[in-house]
């Protein structure tokens, strides 16, 4: 397992290079050039154009140029914000814990909602519940998810003043303890039932199929006929292996979690990191649009990585060679 | 009639099993599609919606565009019947106009993104070797960006018209239909009838066009379909975020990223644009997974 793990991080490489490269050539094809921001300024003279092409090594062949790009990449110089003149990585490291809590706490809810649902609709297969959620899966996955927030933004926070309409904590209220904790909570609220809405009939149909792959085999028959109750037979046996496709698919899919951040931070003002790439794009900072796209890719690696490994780990009838 | 030729020569009627073999598998399918009521009801509500979009002049009940201050933020009534937003234009009517944009780019993004899926899946799988091994490097390549991301970023960059919107949301979902055409392409071109075709004299683009092609067409026309209600809400998407088609031409996306300011003053605005976008991506859904049973060959009637 562990060759097989080395393995697949050196395969990741020429990816990750390629991920890079693509990254690099799409940077230097902005209109203007990667100086568009200095050219655009009056103040900036012609000549202080040309030093400044000369200091940064724009006078170089493209691959040449990548090379040391990469070099300054893997060192932790990811370059400045056009905007703030800050380092990219700084405000990026900033934004990362926000929408770990925001997508860490999405997640759980999610599960907890969705494995339950879809270990009932397997059960009870063409049950009314199983048409019902069948039916709310389909719903689930044909809503702008942006609108599903404004929805429940309209609902939950203009008509009913449950729950505050954007934002991640009071602004100006100093708050320890509990009530700090309660009052985060209530800006997660929207936001986290957005998210849960949107992927919970996703994974509680996933769970719903795999279940059923391992529902009729010989093993749980036998568990059937030793006498087990219902509870026992679909917990302890059915479910364990059906779990195995399962916590693979959560893998793979975690860094859509990390995409559907920008659309549902956009709509609740949430200070994450989608936000951040969302503010970059409309200001045309590149340098930052660029460095979040770097780690998005970074993760869905990982991820794909974590599945397969996970994969191997859970079902010992796979493996690696 | 096929039976003329049959060697039995008194054969009056063919028996009705002989009749059900003769019908080809585009028949069978659409009679298996009919049977799928949701699959049926989505057809129907797309036609609606796409008869409505192409006859928006005729049906529309007053310009789009046309401002009317004096009427700003009216709720639903009678005379608007989806109110009016803060121009005073009627909602009605934009969401109409609307819905030429959002369903002409969602279906032009699903063909793009199908033509280069399948040229590119054609090609790794037919030829394969080192042609296979290239593609289908770039395609895991292009499957590690998370696609939102790269989509904000490329129209950030290559600005907001009708055609770069729908290159390049084709350019970010081209690769799952790559993929699937590869997988086909590879068993099918082992199969006896492509080395029968190939014996014959059949050059490659001839193998592929008129002998594998149509074979592995059934799953391309489920992802064309499926692919068109994502790119829909795909374009909702961008548009939301400000990156999508300028005004005053609005897509229902478009007109949404306005509604948001005034959702406590005037909630309609941001109800019905969505609404729209939510009722034919799930038609499409319906009848994309209708397609997909009736064109399963291991399905039987």
């Amino acid at each position: 397992m562990l060759s097989y793990v080395i393995r697949r991080l050196l395969e990741g490489i020429p990816l990750l290079l390629g991920v890079t490269l693509i990254v690099y050539l799409v940077l230097i094809s902005i209109p203007g050039g990667p100086l568009a921001a200095y050219r655009s300024n009056p103040r900036v003279r012609p000549e202080d154009l040309a030093r400044l092409e000369k200091q940064l090594g724009l006078d170089q062949p493209v691959l040449v140029r990548y090379a040391t790009w990469l070099g300054r990449l893997i060192q932790g110089d990811w370059g400045y914000s056009y905007v703030t003149r800050r380092p990219v990585l700084e405000m990026i490291s900033e934004r990362v814990k926000n929408t770990v809590l925001l997508m860490g706490v999405a997640l759980l809810v999610t599960l907890a909602v969705a494995v339950p649902i879809g270990v009932y609709s397997a059960v009870r297969q063409y049950s009314l519940f199983d048409h019902a959620m069948t039916g709310l899966a389909f719903m689930g996955y044909s809503m702008p998810v942006f609108w599903l927030g404004l929805l429940l933004m309209l609902l939950f926070s203009v008509q009913l003043r449950w729950f505050p309409a954007g934002g991640m904590f009071t602004v100006g209220a100093t708050l320890t303890g509990w009530e700090a904790l309660l009052d985060r909570l209530r800006y997660l609220a929207l936001p986290v039932l957005t998210l849960t809405v949107v992927s919970t009939g996703f994974y509680a149909r996933y769970l719903r199929a795999s279940l059923l792959d391992v529902i009729h085999q010989d093993y749980v028959r036998t568990a059937w006929a030793k006498g087990l109750a219902e509870r026992a037979v679909i917990t302890r046996h059915a479910l364990r292996n059906a779990l195995i496709p399962f916590v693979t698919v959560v893998a793979l899919h975690m860094p859509q979690l990390f995409t559907g951040a920008v659309v549902v931070e956009t709509v609740f003002a949430w200070p994450g990191i989608g936000r951040l790439f969302w503010d970059s794009a409309l200001r045309f900072d590149y340098p930052v649009l660029m460095g979040v796209l770097t780690i998005g890719a970074l993760l869905v690696w990982l991820c794909n990585l974590l599945a397969d490994v996970l994969y191997g780990y859970l079902d010992p009838r796979i493996r690696y060679s | 009639m096929a039976e003329a030729g049959l060697s039995v020569p008194f054969e009056s009627e063919p028996p009705p099993s002989a009749a059900a073999a003769v019908e080809s598998p585009w028949r069978l399918a659409w009679r298996r599609f009919l049977r799928h009521k949701l699959a049926l009801a989505g057809l129907g509500v797309l036609a609606v919606l796409g008869l409505s979009a192409l006859l928006a002049p005729w049906v529309a009940p007053y310009d789009p565009n046309a401002i009317d201050l004096r009427a700003r933020y009216q709720p639903p009534s009678w005379t608007h019947p989806m109110g009016t937003d803060d121009l005073g234009r009627d909602m009605l009517s934009r969401v109409i106009y609307g819905g030429r944009i959002s369903l002409s780019i969602g279906i032009a993004s699903a063909l793009v993104a199908v033509l280069i899926g399948t040229l590119l899946g054609a090609a790794a799988g037919f030829f394969g070797r080192w042609l296979d091994g290239v593609i289908m490097r770039f395609t895991d390549l292009m499957l590690t960006f998370p696609p939102l991301l790269l989509l904000i970023l490329l129209a950030s960059l290559f600005g907001t018209s009708f055609v770069t919107i729908v290159l390049v949301i084709s350019a970010v979902s081209w690769m799952n239909v790559a993929r699937l055409v590869r997988a086909s392409f590879l068993s099918l071109r082992e199969q006896d009838f492509v080395e029968a075709a190939r014996a014959l004299g059949a050059g490659p683009v001839r193998l592929i066009v008129k002998h594998i092609l149509p074979n592995a067409l059934s799953p391309i026309i489920v992802a064309a379909t499926l692919g068109a209600a994502s790119a829909i809400l795909t374009e909702s998407t961008l548009s939301y975020l400000g990156l999508g088609i300028q005004p005053p031409t609005s897509s229902w996306g478009t007109m949404l990223q306005t509604a948001q300011a005034q959702i406590s003053t005037a909630p309609w605005m941001s109800l019905f644009p969505g609404l729209m976008i939510f009722i034919t991506v799930l038609s499409i859904n319906f009848v994309g997974d209708g397609l997909r049973d009736a064109l399963d060959p291991r399905k039987v009637v």
